[in-house]
């Protein structure tokens, strides 16, 4: 604390300490997914994630030097970067299970997706810090447009679970901000008007066949014909073997060697989407209500901050971090535990996946920003 | 709503999904962690099969006649053999590569695949007693006959469906194991087994094989199996190979028999590899069958058909067990494939099936024109119903005059029996006498008469015994026409009878009750009980009928072939079939002699120039010489 202080880095303690022991169980959770072969170990997530942490952490400490009105005010700079990353995603992104998201960099590969989401907050914060229009229904067109055109490029990469992530960042900005309900309740309907075409023509067929065996799964669907039946019997095997290995974590969680255990190598993605299966399995019901509560205590500390700043600006910022995080940990959770289709998306703090983590370390990071920087004076008041 | 009050919302808002998420985790895991961590268990134990022995079918005195037997043999799969076998160290998934191609994450839990060095194979040839070379050139030998098998596969393709079917028949032909060793010891089977990593491309498959010991005396009651793939009860999606019996006894009692095989679920620890059975099902092994038949009986039954084409059946009048079945011509078991190649060339050359073949069993469930030998049952009909009495004459000029007063030149006596009365028709086969009585009977309307006492003798009915078919057929039916219920008197039109419903009819004839045959005395050490339906006929007629049949043996038509050295009494029969051919039948019974209990016997001799006394009646004899020890009476 001392160092931070010498160094004048304002860490805001109630977000950071959680944030840090998140991190702390992710590597552990991986380093337990590990095999040695011979002197070899092969499949070391919990190093490379640690360089992503370092990563982070690095880029955290010099995003906290920089104050949040500065980055604010320069959001639109680094939207349209962040748009040309996307861009330059879909022409030369590295390819991978038939999706382009990833640009390869010397060392790692980066996901300019991921960084969009923090990018989107920014960007959010600064057009609705200095407007009121979005409180009319017309108004709403220019929050939706910056939302709607960085999601359609995401889902032309195609990552479905990353471009869903926006909306509820954009509903909870323009709703914390003073939006209509009513008029943000129409656009949803509205939107749900649209499901129907998005589902047809929108989707590629592998995300239909998600969805079909969720509901299937849920018993929405009839089961009796063969070809939905083998159809999801495909897609959740995924969620399937996910379910089984967080059940056979018991209270306690399971035995590495013994069956309930094992079980969990068969759970495809559990370093990334499926890691709170590896957890539950391992640390069974102990570890997830831990992991459970720290995500608690971290979104309770992002809302008290944007509970009690004078800032606008600074309350948008929370807010969107905390959309964006437990929007984030919500599906991911509720994914792994059966409640929602299989979207790719990563648990905050904890999956493997060095994209992810630096923009969840740096959307903390502007927490502790705007926490520990008072509001300008003749700032905007609250959005009363 | 201030902002505040909106930051509320959203608090509540995520707490109720904490709330949500927290209950589904407890749901789960505490109160759903049993259910789940059995469905672990399942999901990582491998699961092996366990074959259920197949239950021996045993003779009347405990000889095996048929078992099973367990071999190995050693196979190679020539794609592994040629290919690197890389490991899953967390699951065990095996994957085989091509040398320098590079391996491919595992595909059910996406770790990297570790390439096992392949031992050498001296430990194996050494066990094999060969040397290492001649184990290679083995395994070549294979490689080379698969290769072979995917050109001759490729021959006369285009080139750019060749190029398609290339893969798919490399890939069929090469993971076929392909016999380089049959009959290998336990020890080489042990050391394939047991070191998976060291000899990845071999093979060993158990083989449960049936040993015939009966040899061709029992080939037609036995039957034959084959070898199916049949899945495990209860483990889905394992497989067993196993017998499955296709004909006789071997299908009859195929439940009793197969048995029910088992399987067990290992689990190895992936940190040491250490194996354990978490879960096991033991197999239920087939149960043992043993025959009414005693081995030596059916080889005297068999030695007394001499090899004609014919059957012969003999069974415990009271019991109804079968003691001797035999049919000829026969097989030795071995020769299934070729004898049905014979036949089929037979067929293809003649435009018909052959009537009696080897693979035919005609003793127990083969229907044919049964002649004379049903006379004693028109008898019976024919007193019973008053269409004759003992003392009704009728004059024999050999035809039978039909209604018009025409004589029939088909189906006359074979001479002049002058006038005869009942017992002397009986004793002499007279067929003018019958057929006149029949006239007499369908005329005062008695007809019913002479089918019901036909049918209590289970003319048509199923014996019971185990190897009839299903349905039965009924091939005794009243026939369309005035001639043919008339002929039905001297077991000629529209009659068909199997030898063992001759017998049995017999047997009810001696005893009074008609009994149920079974060739089955236990079944898994619980004897089968006989059953026995009594014939509600009239004594007076049955005794009468006896006495006359005691007449035929001494001085009557089966006279002067030795069986008056037994007291046997006979019917002969001769089942004319067009032309020169016809059937010759001989049936009766004898009663406890020489400790060998009652017996009741039907023979019949297919397709024969020879009549029912010539032909049947010096085989019988022979047959009961050795059934009795030589001991005439």
């Amino acid at each position: 604390m001392d160092f931070a202080r010498g160094l004048r880095i304002p860490l805001y303690w109630p977000a950071a300490l959680p944030t840090l022991v998140l991190l702390l169980l992710g590597i552990l959770v991986l380093s337990g997914l590990e095999v040695r072969l011979g002197l070899v170990w092969v499949d070391n997530w919990d190093m490379l994630q640690l360089i992503g942490v370092v990563i982070g952490l690095a880029a955290a400490a010099a995003l906290l030097l920089v104050p949040y009105k500065t980055i604010v005010s320069r959001a639109y700079v680094f939207y349209a970067c962040n748009m040309f990353l996307l861009l330059l995603v879909l022409v030369a992104g590295a390819e991978r299970n038939n999706a382009r998201r990833w640009l390869k960099l010397p060392g790692f590969d980066f996901q300019p997706s991921e960084l969009m989401k923090l990018t989107l907050v920014v960007t959010l914060a600064r057009f609705i810090r200095f407007r009121s229009s979005y409180k009319t229904f017309t108004g709403l067109w220019a929050p939706f447009l910056l939302t709607l055109i960085p999601m359609a490029l995401i889902l032309v990469q195609p990552d479905l679970g990353t471009a869903l992530l926006f909306i509820p960042i954009l509903f909870t900005m323009l709703f914390a901000a003073g939006a209509r309900a009513r008029h943000l309740a129409l656009v949803v309907l509205l939107g749900a008007a649209g499901i129907v075409p998005l589902y047809e023509w929108g989707l590629r067929p592998y995300q239909r066949d998600r969805i079909d065996g969720f509901l299937v799964q849920l018993g929405l669907v009839d089961r009796g014909d063969a070809h939905m039946k083998a159809m999801a019997k495909d897609e959740n095997y995924q969620l399937e073997q996910s379910k089984i290995a967080v059940g056979a974590g018991g209270f306690l969680g399971a035995d590495e060697g013994g069956p309930g255990g094992q079980v969990l190598y068969r759970v495809p993605e559990r370093q990334t989407d499926f890691v709170f299966a590896a957890l539950a399995n391992r640390w069974g019901f102990l570890g997830g209500v831990l992991v459970l509560g720290l995500l608690g205590w971290l979104l309770v500390a992002i809302l008290a901050v944007a509970a009690r700043h004078r800032d606008p600006a600074g309350k948008l910022l929370c807010l969107g971090v905390f959309a964006m995080l437990g929007g984030q940990a919500f599906i991911n959770l509720a994914m792994t535990v059966g409640l929602m289709p299989v979207t790719g998306l990563t648990l905050p703090f904890v999956s493997y996946g060095r994209s992810s983590i630096v923009v969840c370390i740096l959307a903390v990071a502007l927490v502790c920003n705007v926490a520990a920087r008072p509001a300008y004076e003749f700032g905007r008041g609250d959005f009363d | 709503m201030s902002y505040r009050g909106r930051l509320l919302l959203l608090a509540i808002l995520g707490g109720l999904s904490g709330t949500v998420l927290l209950f589904r985790l407890f749901a789960m895991q505490v109160t759903g962690g049993g259910e789940a961590r059995v469905a672990a268990e399942r999901k990582i134990a491998d699961g092996r099969p366990l074959h259920a022995r197949r239950g021996r079918i045993l003779d009347a005195r405990g000889n095996e006649l048929a078992a099973e037997e367990v071999g190995y043999e050693l196979a190679v799969r020539t794609a592994a053999w040629r290919a690197v076998m890389h490991e899953c160290p967390r699951c065990g998934l095996v994957r085989f590569y091509a040398a320098g191609e590079k391996a491919r994450p595992c595909t059910r839990c996406k770790a990297t695949l570790a390439q096992v060095d392949r031992a050498d194979v001296a430990p194996l040839a050494r066990l094999l007693g060969i040397s290492v070379q001649e184990l290679v050139e083995r395994v070549e030998e294979r490689v080379a006959e698969a290769q072979g098998s995917v050109e001759r596969g490729l021959k006369d393709l285009p080139p750019r469906q060749a190029a398609q079917e290339r893969k798919r028949l490399e890939t069929d032909h090469g993971w076929r194991p392909r016999r380089i060793a049959r009959d290998v010891s336990y020890e080489v089977a042990r050391e394939v087994e047991l070191n998976p990593h060291a000899n990845p491309a071999f093979r060993i498959r158990a083989q449960h094989t049936r040993r015939a010991t009966g040899g061709r005396y029992f080939v037609h009651l036995l039957g034959h199996v084959r070898q199916e793939q049949k899945e495990v009860p209860g483990a889905e999606g394992l497989f067993v190979d196993a017998a499955v019996g296709v004909s006789g006894v071997e299908l009859a009692f195929e439940e009793a028999l197969s048995g029910e095989p088992g399987w067990i679920r290992i689990l190895r620890d992936p940190r040491d590899g250490e194996a354990q059975v978490v879960e096991r099902h033991p197999p239920r092994h087939g149960l043992d069958v043993t025959l009414t038949i005693a081995a030596a009986d059916q080889a005297l039954a068999v030695a007394a058909l001499g090899g004609v084409a014919g059957a012969f059946v003999v069974i415990d009048a009271h019991q109804g067990g079968v003691l001797a079945a035999a049919s000829a011509p026969d097989y030795e078991p071995g020769d299934y494939a070729r004898v049905l190649g014979e036949i089929t060339e037979e067929k293809e050359r003649r435009g018909r099936w052959p009537k009696h073949h080897a693979l035919r069993e005609s003793a127990l469930a083969d229907f044919d024109v049964p002649g004379s030998i049903v006379k004693p049952m028109t008898a019976i009909a024919a007193l019973l119903s008053g269409a004759a009495a003992p003392e009704t004459r009728i004059f024999c000029d050999r035809f039978f005059r039909n209604r018009r007063g025409q004589p029939l030149q088909t189906l006359r006596c074979s001479h002049e029996h002058g006038e005869v009365d009942l017992r002397e028709a009986l004793v002499r086969s007279c067929n003018v006498y019958f057929q006149t009585v029949q006239k007499a009977s369908i005329e005062q309307g008695r007809f019913d008469s002479f089918f019901e006492v036909s049918r209590r003798f289970g003319f048509g009915l199923p014996t019971g015994v185990e190897l009839e078919p299903d349905p039965f057929p009924d091939t005794y039916d009243p026939g369309r026409t005035w001639e043919q219920n008339v002929t039905m008197a001297i077991g000629q039109g529209r009659v068909r009878l199997s030898p063992a419903q001759v017998a049995r009819a017999y047997a009810g004839l001696f005893t009074g009750a008609l009994p149920r045959l079974h060739l089955v005395a236990e079944v898994g050490g619980r004897p089968v009980s006989p059953q026995r339906t009594p014939l509600r006929i009239d004594e007076r007629a049955l005794r009468f009928v006896r006495d006359a049949l005691e007449d035929v043996a001494r001085k009557g038509t089966a006279a002067g072939f030795g069986l008056e050295r037994w007291p046997a009494a006979v019917k002969t029969g001769t089942a004319q079939l067009g032309g020169k051919l016809q059937n010759a039948w001989l049936a009766g019974y004898l009663p406890v002699h020489a400790g060998r209990p009652a017996i009741a016997f039907a023979m019949v001799v297919f397709d024969t120039e020879l009549n029912g006394a010539d032909a049947c009646a010096p085989r019988l004899a022979e047959f009961l010489r050795g059934f009795y020890g030589e001991r005439g009476a």
